[in-house]
Order: C-alpha cells, then structure tokens, then sequence
C-alpha cells in the first residue's frame, strides 16, 4: 500500500556531542582574538579616524562569523528546513531594513527648518530657502506711499 | 475509498496532532513559531543597538573614555560562562532529541548553574560597584569616584547617556538570562516528573533556540562595550 511510504520512519537532525565541542573551542579562540584585536591599536597605521573605524569593522566582523556559526550550529539552521532558514533570513534582514532609516541622518544638514540639534550644526545651502517676497515689498511699500 | 480512510486514521501517530500530516511537519512548524517569536527579539534589541550606534557615532571620544570604568575581563569572563551555557544547551538538547533524561536533566542544571553564575558576575561585580560610585543612570553624581582623570573632561549629560544605555541594554539582556533561568527550572521539572508536556523534545529544543539567541546578544553587548577601541 503506498500509505507505507506515507509513514516512513521521521528522524530529526542529531548533531554529535563533538561538533559542539569543537564549535565552542573555535568561538573561545574567536573571543580571544576580539580582545587581541582590541589591544592591537590600527590608529599607529591608519590614523586617528580610520583607524577607529578599522578596529571596529574587526571587532563586528569577528561578531558577526561568531554570531553565523551559533545561528548554524547550536541553533540547527544548517540542518534545519527551507522554511525555518528563510525565517531566519528575514528576520535579520528585517534589521537591516531598520538600518536604512540611518539615511536620516545623512541628510539632516540639508534640512532648512533648525531640528533638534540646533542651529549651530546646520549648514544651508538650499536653493528654494525662502526669499523674500517682492510682491509684498512692493505692496507694502505703495500703501505707505498712499499716506 | 472508506477503507483507506480508516486505514490511514489507525496508522495516525499518536504523537501528531490531527491538524498535521507528519511529525516532521508538526515539529518544524513548532521551530518556525519559535523563531517567529525570535524575529520579534531581534527587532526588539536591534532598536537598541540602532541607538547605541547613533550615540556611539557622535560621542565616540567620549564613550571610549567612559568604557574604561567597565572592566573587559570581567566581560571576558562572562562571555566565557555564557559560550560554555550555550554549549551545555546544546548537549541538553542533544540528549533530549535521543531521549536519554539523565544526561538531558545534568547539561540543563548545568545551564541554569552557568546562567546564574552570569547573573552574578553582573551584579555583583559590575552593576555594584557602579551603583556605589554613584554611576547610575536615575542617581547621578558624577564624576564622582573615576577611575581615571580622563573622566574628568566627560560632560555629566553624555556620561548618563553611556551608563542609561549600558543599563538598558546589559539589563535587558539580564532580564532574559533570568526569565531563561526561570524557565530551564521549570523544564527541568517536567522532566522530572515525565509530564507528557515534555514527552517530545521540541519544547528543549525550543528553549535551546531561545538561550542561543541571548548568547547571539551578548556576542555583540562584550565588544561593542566593553571593548570599545580609541
């Protein structure tokens, strides 16, 4: 009967004991070289700027490949269903997602109204800030020429 | 027709609920739930982290000064515990799907003994000494007790942004390690007693995923804190 086929044995995913062990010594030695890093000063070769941004992006990608390696490990993704993995794809790229609205602040000196930064940081160069109105000048000025 | 129908009701495996095909299909849409309600966490701490990264950017001077009066190996160490608590989780979970409860019952003490261990570490190593020097967000003296007169030349106003946010984030990860506590306790006693809740391993697997993700937190709360470069 083809139900036979319909009730095959279902066996979840077992990862052995020694897959875990071996990930949790590579995330120790992850997390010691987060703490080289650290000590190690990029600003010596780069400069003061960049080598802050250098030490950071270092310091968040070493995260990140820990981040990807419990995500796939301990937490099953890797063996885990299509549906399961496109969760969790979404759920971060949903994130990435909230990044955008960064782009606010990209733009905020452009902004012609003073926000909540104040005055002194606004640069403006816009064009259609607000000139001054000539046809109420001139209104103005031929009702006082009319008294 | 009617009898294989009836054929295919007998065979039914008891531990499928009717509105699932297979097992596999019942266990996977439990792990699609946990981590639907995983995607919710992550929005809820990726928020902090957004503003954490827009304070960070304009006071990054300042915030390295500040991140000196956090001590890193303490942070160090509770990475460690916290790695080692993920790793005895995995075990736990390991043994549950096998369903061999000895082992299962011992790696998820383990777990709930490394959790609290964290907690310790956290309060009363790091988060107390801060409140003595005055260092909290809704008490605030400072300078107060500085560890370095580079401290000094930190306006009180970004001093209080970088402890509120190092309390609303470390604290919010702390809430989760003891509601992860609170629950590994409780499964831990269902086990024990053989309740048919626990009969299946899903419902470690589950709380696995979930003590996972507060690691996955904490892997980004240690370098982004306490190991803040110049």
């Amino acid at each position: 009967m083809s139900h036979d086929t319909h009730s095959e044995e279902y066996h979840p995913h077992v990862a052995p004991i020694s897959t875990y062990f071996k990930l949790l010594i590579v995330l120790m030695l992850l997390m010691g070289l987060t703490i080289f890093a650290y000590n190690f000063d990029f600003t010596q070769m780069f400069g003061e700027v960049p080598g802050t941004f250098a030490n950071n992006i270092v310091a968040m990608m070493i995260a990140c490949t820990k981040a990807t390696l419990v995500i796939m490990i301990f937490m099953g993704v890797k063996w885990a269903s299509k549906l399961v993995k496109m969760y969790v794809f979404l759920g971060f790229a949903g994130l990435g997602f909230f990044a955008i609205t960064f782009s606010d602040y990209g733009t905020r000196h452009m902004e012609t109204e003073p926000g909540w930064e104040g005055q002194k940081q606004l640069k403006i160069t816009n064009v259609n800030a607000p000139v001054v109105d000539e046809e109420a000048v001139q209104r103005a000025t031929v009702g006082d020429g009319g008294h | 027709m009617a009898s294989t129908h009836v054929d295919s009701t007998s065979h039914h495996d008891p531990e499928v609920y009717h509105q699932f095909e297979t097992l596999e299909q019942q266990n996977d849409s439990y792990i699609v739930g946990m981590w639907t309600f995983l995607v919710t966490e992550i929005m809820f701490f990726g928020g902090m982290f957004f503003i954490y990264i827009i304070y960070r950017w304009s006071n990054q001077d300042m915030f390295y000064r500040l991140h000196t009066e956090l001590s890193w190996p303490l942070g160090a160490l509770n990475t460690v515990i916290l790695l080692l608590s993920s790793f005895t989780m995995a075990c736990a979970v390991h043994h549950a799907t096998l369903k061999n409860r000895k082992p299962q019952q011992i790696f998820m003490g383990l777990t709930a003994l490394l959790a609290s261990g964290f907690l310790v570490v956290k309060l009363a190593f790091e988060w107390y000494p801060k409140w003595q020097h005055g260092h909290m967000p809704w008490y605030w003296d400072w300078p107060g007790h500085v560890s370095s007169p580079d401290l000094l030349q930190v306006p009180g106003g970004t001093a209080k942004m970088f402890y509120s946010l190092y309390f609303a984030m470390t604290g919010l990860h702390g809430i989760h390690v003891l509601i992860g506590i609170i629950c590994i306790v409780i499964l831990m006693y269902l086990t024990k007693i053989k309740s048919i809740l626990v009969d299946s391993f899903l419902p470690t697997e589950m709380f696995g995923l979930y003590w996972h993700f507060v690691d996955l937190v904490w892997i980004f709360l240690f370098p982004l804190f306490y190991l803040m470069p110049k």
